[in-house]
């Protein structure tokens, strides 16, 4: 990266900051929402009377809400979330534990995402009368309404089970058993980001297919694959990155759902079952880094459309 | 029994451990003699998936069924119980004596007993553990007829009781009675419990909280064969049919407990069922608050329930309507001389003596268990047909729990078991339950002669009393005797469950 | 929501110049017999949907067309009522958005100076929210049930309408016809609902019919997780995670209500498509 990059990336930051601080709000705000006694929930079911007294006395609930809330921001600089209020394990540790299959699917997915809309997107730009593109086109409206729950029931049910081919749920051991276990998973939220990707890729191509500068190289006879790499990528890519940066959120909940549905040990899994059981502090913390992965999320986009596209760097 | 405050946990958390009990449980004598005829081999690993994972190591935080099954696997007791529930068996004590006026108990050390660490196990181990049981919170009122240890030598405990309890020594085969190293081998007692050793059959290998157990074999275990296994995963996995999937595909070979639904996906080779088991499926009522108080409700909602239906609808046919209120198939069970009869004019016309309003009651069910939240929407519809509106309110086991113990519910749908050889265990919820409204102490009258019950004819009558006296108030409405399901692939060989929920992994062994 | 409603806005680009032409009306009929199905439920349905019988997980027949689920309950009746309670659910969920975001969007734009900075600045921050995930912490804090879903949907979905008619309003305020309206002396308020609304309006009906299939998932989801609506009610999305386990042995069960959702869903976007092609399309011209 040059240094307006740097710039970039600094300018962005900052740019960040306010977000931060609303996340933080928010997640706060939460603990305003519980029914009954907010210091109850947080020290869980289980805790006896003398353990919500402390968490009440930790919360300062007596105190006032500015005052609450630089407590908790100051807690959370110092690295402490809390602890579950059912296993007494810091949530940090837990998130320690859990972000690798996380991270792994997220990566993972993008790649089936990319994989999946780019030949795709492909067929809609260059070949838009076609019967495929047809096909394609319908296909992906169809896409977009699967419930990625069910898209990864049927996967796991139909490749996993009936074909034998893959593991149905869970980590295998191994780095193998790994990369095995993660295919089916990484497939399905492939199967529902790609629709949005494909379709957005296919009009940005479309755009450039249509410029002058295309049309122009092909009729003086430039080949294919110069065109395709030189100009299709590199103008048709920018939009479909921040496109990607707006879908972050959907991409990051659709690793929450397949965990559950393939049994795998993530944060999203955590997620849900620290709701079922209202391990508040659980719920939180995640809350908390879900909100955080978006924002670094976006911030890369952002730095990846710069990179590809030196135009929105004065922008 | 003295009445303290450790039995409000006691009794609580017994309801919990059957509340959130979707593990499966029983043994089928065919399938244990069947093969004994085989010869065990050794060597090989098993995975079984559970749908929830053990509460911690510490005996004094056991609620859930699976750590009952799983702690004496890395931690054995002094006894353990025989596959058919009834009485108990030598763990780490060979042999023990009863003095003649039954109070004192004297255990025999086994030869060669020792930790997974190789040091031996010793009296002292057994009376610092002694000692741990009588501290337990939940349950230390089960213990409460010790009254201390003797050591006079090193393979030998004695244990002293204040009254001649024949219940005592049942209730030590129960899951938590674990023998520990004395002192926590100089730890910290939850350091020491973060990762445990104990003179089990297996250790642990790793540790994976809320997602996976991996046990291997104990090289200094005191029996030369068994365990037969090299290595045992318990794999928590919540979604059945996650659950269903692994197991098909020969990722797992058992499921502790199979959805009834499930059940009838798996071919008849696979499943082993369980039945009767020790627990009791039933409607429990608050009777300190809201239309519960009132004995004509509770009639109304006894006979607003079909049982014949709802065990078909809930249960499929692995179940049989509940005939008492206190667990089946274990030491001192007894049948009710009332019936829990289906009659909707009569809970219709109870309905209308009844002080009620006509306001929805709030039905508490497990929400992660099929079962219970299947109970509760055929249970509100049949409470709706004699007129009683109801409001399923399905929370997460630990959630139902706390809002059990607040008394924030009308009706909660819950499973009790027993957790050891004797119906014993679950008087201590009952006359907990009951405290208010038992004014003339009949169950823990009860409780008190079954204790000391030195015959089967003399616990089968404490036993009955209690029968009636629930039957005649219904602080709790009994609707079925749930069977359980296991799946056990065909490779997997051994499995012997008790009624309440235990089975030894010791001797499970691999095709 | 606002990232997803700008991927389906992208979506409808390319997605206007592949549609069959009439796509969007046969979506369009769809959606009205699947109302018209909804409110008459109680007429139409064959069945009460939580009469149970012992005729348990029966395939289609005679007497239940779509079978029977694992309590005996009539399918067919079930998925009727299920479209009630989840019409119920999304109408809602993506109306309030589009009111609080309208009210705010007006105020702000009509009011311009600091309220106006300050709406951006919130509209700017909220939106990196994760909607889903919110979804979840919330009813992690309040509970599960509908309360959850509308207080998520609002709190994220309004940002896009108050963005979309504060720009129509500025825009508007500075066009000739208003200050005309101004010297005809009307208020403020008469103007706002005469000139300015209308033209605003139209797109918010567009964003409107797409966060109902955003909300239409939402519900799908939170069932599947068991945090969605009260066990026993009849709705979609637990339908089909209700009959998950039966999904080998009896997949009618899983596919009937799954199918719904899909063919819901996709006639949703089609009619929203449409709808977002057309405004566009006036606006271009204009």
């Amino acid at each position: 990266m040059e240094g307006s990059g740097w710039r970039l990336l600094g300018r962005r930051l900052l740019q960040v900051l306010p977000v931060l601080g609303l996340l933080l709000v928010v997640v706060f705000a939460l603990q305003a929402l519980i029914p009954g006694d907010p210091a109850r929930a947080i020290a869980g079911p289980r805790a006896t009377e003398a353990q919500v007294a402390h968490v009440r006395a930790d919360l300062g609930l007596d105190e006032t809400v500015t005052t609450r809330f630089a407590s908790y921001v100051g807690r959370l600089a110092g690295g402490d979330l809390g602890e579950s209020n059912r296993s007494d394990v810091p949530v940090t540790q837990i998130i320690g534990q859990r972000v690798g299959v996380t991270l792994s699917l997220l990566l993972g997915g993008l790649v089936a995402s990319v994989l999946l809309a780019g030949p795709a997107a492909l067929v809609l730009a260059l070949r838009p009368r076609s019967r495929a593109a047809w096909v394609i086109e319908r296909v992906l409206s169809v896409a977009i309404n699967l419930p990625s729950f069910w898209v990864g029931l049927m996967l796991a049910t139909v490749v996993g089970l009936r074909a034998g081919l893959l593991p149905v749920g869970g980590l295998e051991p191994g780095l193998g058993g790994h990369l095995r276990s993660y295919l089916l998973p990484c497939l399905t939220i492939g199967i529902s980001l790609s629709p949005f990707l494909a379709r957005s890729a296919a009009t940005s191509l479309r755009e450039v297919v249509a410029s002058d500068y295309v049309v122009t190289a092909r009729s003086v006879g430039a080949s294919g694959t110069f065109l395709f790499r030189r100009h299709l990528l590199r103008n048709a890519l920018p939009p479909t990155v921040t496109l990607l940066g707006f879908q972050a959120g959907a991409l990051l909940f659709g690793t929450v759902i397949v965990e559950q549905t393939f049994a795998l040990p993530g944060l999203g899994a955590e997620m849900i079952t620290a709701a079922a059981q209202r391990d508040f502090p659980v719920v939180q913390g995640l809350t908390l880094v879900f909100g955080l992965g978006i924002i670094v999320f976006n911030l890369l986009a952002d730095v990846a459309v710069s990179v590809l596209d030196p135009r929105t760097r004065t922008a | 029994m003295r009445r303290s405050p450790r039995l409000v946990a006691t009794a609580l958390v017994l309801a919990v451990a059957a509340a959130t009990a979707l593990a499966g449980c029983g043994s089928d004598g065919g399938a244990a003699t069947a093969d004994s005829a085989q010869k065990p081999r050794r060597g090989g690993e098993v995975t079984v998936l559970r749908s929830a994972d053990i509460d911690a190591w510490d005996p004094d935080k056991a609620l859930m069924i699976e750590t009952f099954e799983t702690l004496p696997q890395v931690m054995e007791g002094l006894v353990r119980p025989n596959p058919e529930g009834t009485d108990v068996l030598p763990g780490l004590a060979d042999r023990w004596e009863i003095d003649a006026a039954a109070k004192t108990i004297t255990f025999h050390l086994r030869e060669g007993a020792a930790f997974s660490d190789g040091s031996p196990v010793t009296a002292s181990d057994v009376a610092f553990s002694v000692g741990l049981w009588r501290k337990n919170v939940a349950y230390g009122t089960l213990y409460s007829a010790i009254t201390g240890t003797r050591t006079p030598d090193d393979r030998t405990v004695v244990i002293t009781m204040s009254r001649p309890s024949t219940f005592t020594l049942s209730w030590l085969a129960n899951g938590t009675a674990v023998v520990v190293p004395k002192d926590f081998d100089g730890k910290t007692r939850a350091d020491f419990f973060k990762n445990p050793i104990g003179a089990g059959a297996f250790e642990i290998k790793r540790y994976v909280p809320g997602q996976s157990l991996t046990l291997a074999r104990n090289p200094h275990y005191y029996d030369p064969k068994r365990p037969y296994l090299d290595r045992l995963t318990y794999k928590v996995v919540t979604d059945p049919n996650q659950q269903l999937l692994q197991f098909q595909s020969k990722q797992a070979q058992m499921i502790e407990s199979v959805p009834l639904d499930l059940a009838r996906q798996f071919s008849a080779t696979e499943r082993h069922v369980v039945e009767p088991t020790a627990t009791v499926h039933a409607a429990f009522v608050n009777t300190a608050s809201g239309p519960g108080r009132d004995l004509h409700f509770r009639e109304a909602v006894s006979h607003a329930i079909d049982r014949d239906t709802y065990v078909k609808s809930v249960f499929g046919d692995i179940a049989s309507p509940a005939k008492g209120g206190l667990p089946t198939g274990v030491q001192g069970s007894a049948t009710c001389g009332c019936s829990y009869d289906f009659d909707l004019a009569k809970a219709k016309q109870e309905l209308a003596e009844s002080s009620y309003d006509g306001s929805p009651v709030v039905v508490l069910v497990d929400s992660s268990s099929q079962i219970t939240t299947r109970g509760g929407e055929v249970l509100v519809e049949m409470l709706k047909a004699a007129g009683i509106k109801a409001d399923l309110q399905p929370e997460e086991g630990q959630v139902m729990f706390d809002r059990y113990s607040k008394g924030d519910y009308d009706l909660e749908l819950a499973e009790v078991s027993s957790v050891s050889p004797s119906v014993g265990d679950i008087f201590g919820l009952v006359s907990y339950m009951v405290q208010a409204s038992d004014k003339d102490k009949v169950i823990t009258t009860a409780f008190d002669k079954l204790d000391v019950a030195a015959t089967d004819t003399a616990r089968t009558e404490a036993t009955t009393t209690a029968e009636d006296w629930i039957g005649s108030n219904l602080p709790y409405v009994p609707i079925a005797n749930p069977g359980r399901v296991y799946a056990v692939a065909a490779t997997v060989r051994g499995l012997a469950v008790t009624p309440y929920l235990s089975y030894p992994a010791d001797r499970l062994w691999t095709r | 929501m606002s990232q997803a409603v700008a991927g389906v806005h992208a979506s409808s680009r390319s997605g206007r110049r592949m549609a069959l032409p009439r796509f969007h009306q046969v979506a369009a009929v769809v959606l009205v017999l699947v109302a018209v199905v909804a409110i008459a439920a109680p007429w139409l349905a064959p069945y009460s949907p939580s009469a149970q019988s012992l005729d348990q997980i029966r395939p289609p027949s005679g007497a239940h067309a779509l079978g029977t689920d694992a309590l005996g309950r009539d399918i067919l009746s079930r998925m009727m009522y299920a479209l009630r309670t989840d019409l119920l659910l999304i109408v809602p969920a993506a109306g309030l958005p589009m009111v609080v975001g309208t009210v705010v969007g007006t105020l702000a734009g009509y009011a311009g100076g600091v309220l106006d900075a300050a709406v951006r600045w919130i509209a700017d921050v909220f939106q990196g929210l994760p909607l889903y995930i919110f979804l979840v912490a919330l009813v992690a804090a309040m509970g599960r049930g509908p309360a959850s879903l509308l207080v998520a949907f609002t709190a994220l979905g309004w940002i896009v309408y108050a963005r979309l008619v504060r720009t129509e309003v500025r825009r508007i305020k500075t066009a000739g016809f208003v200050e005309a309206a101004y010297l005809l002396g009307r208020s403020s308020p008469q103007v706002l609902v005469q000139h300015v609304l209308p033209h605003a309006l139209k797109q918010t009906a567009t964003y409107f019919v797409l966060d109902l299939g955003m909300a239409l998932q939402g519900v799908a989801v939170l069932s599947f997780f068991n945090l969605g609506v009260k066990s026993g009610t009849p709705e979609l999305g637990a339908m089909v995670a209700d009959a998950q386990i039966f999904i080998r042995s009896s997949t009618w069960m899983v596919a009937l209500p799954g199918a719904a959702i899909v063919v819901l869903g996709v006639c949703i976007a089609a009619v929203g498509d449409h709808l977002s092609s057309r405004t566009r399309g006036e606006s271009d011209g204009r």
